[in-house]
């Protein structure tokens, strides 16, 4: 049956993104010296479940190096290999390559096989590296006798795998005697043995089956034998590593040959023993293609209680509460099909599904192995105990795995929930509508419809809040990036940062999370590159080596404020105005330093002594700013010298809605975003006074303030002759004031807003437009811009 | 022969069968016709929101049912016909570019088919409509039609419409 994988990809493009964001989450989180085995095996959890899913939709490339990178994090979740610096950097690294594998299979930019290979190579040199090691410590079993079950079998296994290599080689091999040379490739690398062989060698295609013993990975030689059947008509098995890729998270840790099971393909029992076998097994079956795990766990050796039998739903979760005392378990894992003919990882399917009745059976089998076996069981015994705890320890994390997975949420795609919003907009205009036509009738006559419309606006509010809250997400979504970009460029920089987060959950809407996260990230790396100083400046300064930059995210008012701090130098305000000179700015030194350290967001400013490639070419801050502004957010700086230095950004709740004061100019309406009006009033004859005949400044409570006259910037007619007519409303944008001359005020309404520039394009003074209650447009103004000119007009005049 | 594909090179001959269907409006004495699938609705006037500082043909923007749309007054863009508003007065919603654009016109008169051997070249003349914008000129009885790239021209810059690279 063909069905269509194309339609399941976006749903993995977003499963293996996050996958992969929670595995950097993770990779940064980790305690070098001391990592948490509940992390590793999350690590390894996210890696696995790309694989496995890359593998079933076919993008090979994408499952071939999650594959090396899982072999890698297996072996260091198992202990084989202790974790290293570089080795998180080299899975930091292969993490980012398969981000822009991913977008390259989503049409974005281009993955250079160079460098796919060049991580492969890095990754499959960390793996090899210790392998070595370990050759020269084969006695690391006493030397490390409190690992985790598990360990030992693990080290046998780097010298000894057994596996069971079954091929039908294809007519081309047979004529060139491709076989023969393939056995004499496989004699080199190991000890096989030839199980079954075609009795007419030679003449017809027929199952070779081969055991191989090896100390080389199946990798290495499965190449050859694809060369000699064809793909699909070969099977490696590893028998004596199987839970390494299994999905029960790898609680249980397999047998080497030596004690481990081997599967017999055709037995329905599913134990045979491998020829003299001394084990306590634990063994889990799992079915081969469901992937539906049944888990037959053994008792701790030497008690008696009878085995345990779980059936587990899902990937093979099993209860924690049951999983008393588990020793040792053998995964005998099936994959699921579609890794199984893609030829990744190494398994033989169990046709078979294990019922549950014939699991009890099973069960039943292995108590009794259990009870011959613990006669012959010796010294591995003491090892036993020590691994339980980090097991179940691993066995709750598996299940908050689970249950994080599993919360109640879905997917919807961006435009769907924008249609929405735009729906409930326009419902909401509509319901606006209505109420003031009914205004319009006189009291009394239609008293149930003005209830019924009184009604229908408190619903559509109601409507309209919860739809919104749909775009909203925690802006831990942006936050979560941080660390690796504190961790690289620290690193690149030689200074010692820690980075301290909080009010993660603060959320916001989804458009301003896309756009916000660029800006904080200068803001940081900035901080970082100006701000910490370097560990030895630090200590000469008797501060702490290790540098603070904190990220704070917080509701305040109708606004998001988001902090960037750091502990470093702070602003250096006698450089700053000096560069600000050098640069031809109107600066002087009466100036607040709130208002010289607003000058580093001026376009082409730069206090770093030379550039790096970090910062210092002066272009960025101007872009915070700019960006931020055109969020409809603002950008504040505090700093002090030697103590730190603080960027507040404060953000609107959301892109679509404005809290807005219409006011009224000629014949038009306009709306003014009511975060920057601070108070309005009527001036009295004389309070307006000019400055070289050109400006005018009003003064209000003892300030001067640039007077905008929005008739004359916008060439419209004002219906009052004398500015004492009017209403000024006084604004404050970037840390400046301003009065804004209107006719007069109309009113204060939510606005939705739209774009004007859809269709049309930016016009100055206007920052977008929105629909009033009767269906016209009004254009929401732009308040920074306005300063600005009032800005202007006053240094033209000045 | 050979006369024959030299005319032909101007007008793709492959599809010159082929009709397309063109809205024709008139602006003044003119008579004009665009590609009918470049025409979104054809609505009545009404009082646009102005945009300050914006060229004089830009009459604003008006809500269409929930889009901010830009209404652009060809009448006054090419000096022809009379300027007044009235509710007979036609505005021409266009979808171009992606965009959504509101042209004001004096009437619209009708639909008709057109093949591509009926669409001549325009001659070479400057004149306050760039011949640029002008595919070809179509003779259907007494009248001529002046076909138009309205796409072209709208996205033009001339316009005023999109913001220009590097403005």
């Amino acid at each position: 049956m063909a069905i269509d994988m194309t339609q399941f990809y976006q749903v993995f493009f977003d499963e293996s993104a996050e996958h992969l964001a929670n595995m950097e989450a993770l990779l940064l989180e980790l305690d070098i010296s001391d990592p948490d085995p509940e992390q590793l095996n999350a690590i390894f959890r996210a890696a696995h479940s790309i694989k496995g899913s890359a593998g079933t939709f076919g993008f090979s490339d994408l499952a071939d190096t999650t594959h090396i990178l899982e072999n890698l994090l297996d072996r260091i979740r198992k202990q084989e290999l202790s974790l290293r610096e570089e080795m998180v950097d080299a899975f930091l690294e292969t993490g980012d390559l398969l981000k822009a594998m991913l977008e390259a299979h989503q049409g974005h930019g281009e993955v250079g096989p160079a460098s796919v290979v060049d991580i492969c190579e890095r990754l499959k040199a960390l793996s090899a590296e210790q392998k070595n090691l370990d050759g020269i410590n084969s006695g690391s079993e006493n030397i490390l006798p409190e690992k985790v079950s598990g360990t030992e079998d693990a080290d046998e296994e780097l010298k000894l795998r057994c596996y069971d290599v079954q091929f039908v080689p294809n007519s081309a091999s047979l004529l060139n005697g491709g076989v023969a040379s393939l056995i004499s490739e496989l004699t080199a690398i190991g000890n096989i043995e030839i199980v079954s062989q075609p009795h007419e060698a030679g003449e017809a295609a027929g199952v070779w089956h081969l055991k191989l013993r090896t100390s080389c990975s199946a990798k290495d030689f499965s190449e050859q034998i694809d060369f000699v059947a064809d793909s699909g008509a070969w099977r490696v098995t590893d028998e004596s590593i199987k839970s390494a890729d299994d999905d029960c998270f790898g609680l249980f840790d397999d047998l080497d040959d030596s004690n481990g099971l081997s599967l017999e393909q055709e037995s329905y029992g599913l134990f045979s023993d491998d020829g003299g076998t001394t084990d306590l097994d634990l063994t889990v079956v799992e079915e081969g293609d469901g992937a539906y795990g049944f888990f037959v766990e053994s008792m701790q050796v030497g008690g008696s209680k009878p085995c345990e039998v779980d059936q587990g739903i899902g990937y093979g979760f099993f209860d924690a509460e049951d999983a008393f005392e588990p020793v040792e378990a053998n995964a005998l894992t099936g994959k699921n099909g579609d890794d199984e003919a893609r030829g990744f990882g190494f398994f033989v399917p169990i046709p078979e599904p294990a019922e549950t009745e014939s699991n009890q059976r099973v069960g039943s089998q292995v108590v009794e192995r259990i009870k011959v076996s613990l006669e012959t069981v010796d010294s591995s015994v003491d090892q036993k105990p020590t691994a339980t705890t980090a097991e179940r320890k691993s066995a709750r994390s598996a299940l908050a795995a689970v249950a994080a997975s599993g919360d109640s949420s879905i997917r919807v795609s961006v435009e769907k929930v924008d249609q929405l919003i735009n729906l409930v907009g326009e419902l909401v205009i509509t319901q606006a509508m209505l109420l003031q036509t009914a205004s319009q009738v006189p009291q009394g006559t239609l008293e149930g419809l003005v209830n019924g419309l009184a009604q229908l606006e408190r619903n559509t509010r109601d409507l309209q809040e919860s739809v919104m809250s749909i775009r909203m997400m925690p802006i831990s979504f942006v936050f979560s990036r941080f660390p690796r970009v504190v961790r690289d460029l620290s690193g690149k920089l030689g200074k010692q940062v820690e980075l301290k987060t909080s009010g993660e959950t603060t959320e916001l809407d989804k458009g301003l999370i896309e756009r916000i996260a660029d800006p904080l990230t200068h803001l940081i790396r900035n901080s970082l590159d100006h701000g910490i100083e370097s560990p030895e400046r630090r200590v000469v300064a008797g501060k702490s080596p290790v540098g603070t930059i904190t990220l704070k995210a917080y509701h305040q008012g109708g606004n998001i404020v988001i902090e960037v701090g750091d502990d470093g130098a702070g602003l250096h305000r006698a450089k700053i105005l000096s560069k600000a000179r050098e640069r031809g700015m109107q600066v002087s030194d009466q100036m607040t330093d709130f208002e010289v350290f607003n000058l580093i967001f001026e376009a082409g400013f730069s206090t770093a002594d030379e550039i790096t490639d970090v910062s210092g070419r002066g272009v960025g801050m101007d872009v915070v700013r700019r960006n931020i502004q055109s969020m409809g957010g603002r950008v504040e700086i505090d700093s002090m010298q030697g103590v730190g230095t603080r960027i507040t950004v404060r953000l609107p709740l959301t892109l679509a809605i404005l809290d807005g004061m219409s006011v009224a100019v000629g014949d038009q309406t306009y709306i003014l975003p009511l975060s920057y009006v601070i108070e309005s009033l009527q001036p009295a004859v004389g309070e307006i006074k000019t400055l070289s005949n050109q400006a005018r400044v009003i003064q209000v409570r003892g300030e001067y303030l640039p007077v905008v006259v929005l008739h004359e910037m916008f060439g419209l007619k004002s219906k009052w002759k004398n500015l004492t007519q009017g209403i000024m409303v006084v604004l404050e944008a970037d840390g400046m004031k301003a009065a804004l001359f209107v006719d007069a005020l109309v009113g204060q309404h939510q606005v939705v807003i739209k774009s004007l520039e859809a269709n049309y394009r930016r016009v100055p003074g206007i920052s977008g437009a929105t629909i009033m209650g009767d269906g016209h447009v009004a254009l929401i103004l732009d308040v920074s811009s306005i300063a600005e000119m009032a800005k202007a007009s006053v240094h033209k005049a000045a | 022969m050979e006369l024959k594909s030299v005319q032909s090179a101007g007008v793709a001959s492959d599809d010159e069968q082929v009709s397309s269907e063109y809205l024709t409006f008139t602006l003044g004495n003119e008579e004009y016709a665009i590609d009918i699938l470049k025409v979104q609705e054809i609505r009545g006037y009404e009082t646009p929101t102005l945009i300050a500082n914006a060229p004089i043909f830009i009459k604003g923007v008006i809500n269409l049912r929930g889009t901010i749309v830009p209404i652009i007054d060809l009448r006054i863009k090419f000096g022809l016909g009379g300027v007044e508003y009235t509710p007979f007065t036609v505005v021409v919603i266009l979808n171009v570019a992606g965009r959504v654009v509101g042209v004001v016109v004096d009437s619209v008169s009708d639909v008709i088919s057109l093949v591509p051997g009926q669409i001549r070249p325009a001659p070479d003349f400057s004149s306050t409509f760039d011949t640029k914008y002008i595919v070809g000129l179509v003779s259907l009885a007494q009248r001529m039609l002046i076909v138009t790239d309205i796409e072209r021209l709208m996205t033009s810059a001339d316009m005023e419409l999109i913001e220009q690279i590097g403005h």
